[in-house]
C-alpha cells in the first residue's frame, strides 16, 4: 500500500479482520491497532522523503489468541525498538506536542522485533489475548528514575 | 470516519467527536481547535461519546488545546470509552485536563 495517511483506513480494516479471526477482546484489539497504526504512521511520516512514492507491506499471521503483524518498508533505516524512552511525568505545560507515537506502540505491543535486511526495515508486532490494560505503568515514571 | 461538530453555549465550546481520530483525521481536528482558539472560551468540552479510537496524532491536538489556549481555559474530556481514556492517560495529559469516562453496564 502507498505510504500515505490515507492508507490508515485500510490498515484499520486489516487489523480488524485479524482481530476477528484471533478472537481478541476489545482491549487487546485496541492495543494491536494502536501499535500497528503508530508504527505505520511513523514510517509514513519519517521513513520516506515528502511526496515520494514509498510503499509499505503489511502481513499477518493469526492463530487463536494471538496476532502477529509484519510491517515491511523500504525507507530510511530505523529501529523502533531502540532507545526506549518512557513518557516522563512532567509539568503538562512542558509536554512535547509530538513524540508519543513510538512510546504508545511499545507499550501496546506484547512483543516488538526489528531487523534491517538489505534495504528493508522489517518490524514484527505481536499481541496476545490477555485483556491487559494499554499501559504497563512502569513505562511512565519520573525522569530521575529513567 | 472522523466527525467533529462545534457547539458554542455562553463561555463554553463543545466539540462533539465521533469516529476515529488518527493521523488521517488529525488535521481536521486541528483546524477545529484553531477555530475554537479564536473564540477564547472559558471552557472547552471534548465530547468523545462517539469516538472509538485515538492515536498519538489525536493526542497531539489535546496537548495543543491545553497549551495554546491559555491557563484560564478549562479542558474537559467527557464520555471517552475506556481505551480512548487510557490512551490519553498514557501520555500524562490527565494532569492537565479533566477526563470523565463513559461506562457501559
Amino acid at each position: 500500500m502507498p505510504a500515505t495517511v490515507a492508507s490508515l483506513v485500510a490498515v484499520a480494516e486489516f487489523v480488524g479482520g485479524a482481530v476477528a479471526v484471533a478472537g481478541l477482546g476489545d482491549k487487546d484489539a485496541y492495543r494491536l491497532r494502536l501499535a500497528v497504526d503508530e508504527l505505520i504512521t511513523n514510517v509514513i511520516t519519517h521513513g520516506y522523503p515528502p511526496a515520494s512514492a514509498g510503499e509499505i507491506e503489511l502481513h499477518s499471521s493469526v492463530s487463536d489468541g494471538w496476532v502477529l503483524f509484519l510491517i515491511v518498508d523500504f525507507g530510511t533505516e530505523f529501529d523502533p525498538t531502540s532507545g526506549h524512552r518512557p513518557i516522563p511525568v512532567v509539568d503538562p505545560d512542558d509536554l512535547p506536542v509530538g513524540g508519543f507515537g513510538l512510546s504508545l506502540a511499545r507499550m501496546s505491543a506484547d512483543r516488538l522485533i526489528y531487523e534491517r535486511v538489505g534495504e528493508l526495515n522489517r518490524t514484527i508486532v505481536v499481541v496476545r489475548r490477555s485483556g491487559r490494560d494499554l499501559v504497563a505503568h512502569d513505562d511512565r515514571r519520573p525522569p530521575w528514575m529513567s | 470516519m472522523f466527525q467533529a461538530d462545534l457547539i458554542t453555549s455562553g463561555d463554553t465550546v463543545t466539540i462533539q467527536m465521533s469516529g476515529d481520530l488518527d493521523a488521517l483525521s488529525a488535521p481536521s481536528f486541528h483546524e477545529i481547535l484553531q477555530q475554537v482558539a479564536t473564540r477564547s472560551p472559558k471552557k472547552l468540552c471534548l465530547a468523545m461519546h462517539g469516538l472509538s479510537y485515538i492515536s498519538s496524532a489525536g493526542v497531539r491536538g489535546l496537548v495543543f488545546a491545553r497549551q495554546k489556549m491559555g491557563d484560564d481555559m478549562e479542558v474537559v474530556v467527557e464520555g471517552a470509552n475506556e481505551n480512548v481514556a487510557e490512551t490519553i492517560r498514557m501520555t500524562g495529559l490527565q494532569h492537565a485536563i479533566t477526563i470523565r469516562e463513559s461506562f457501559s453496564a
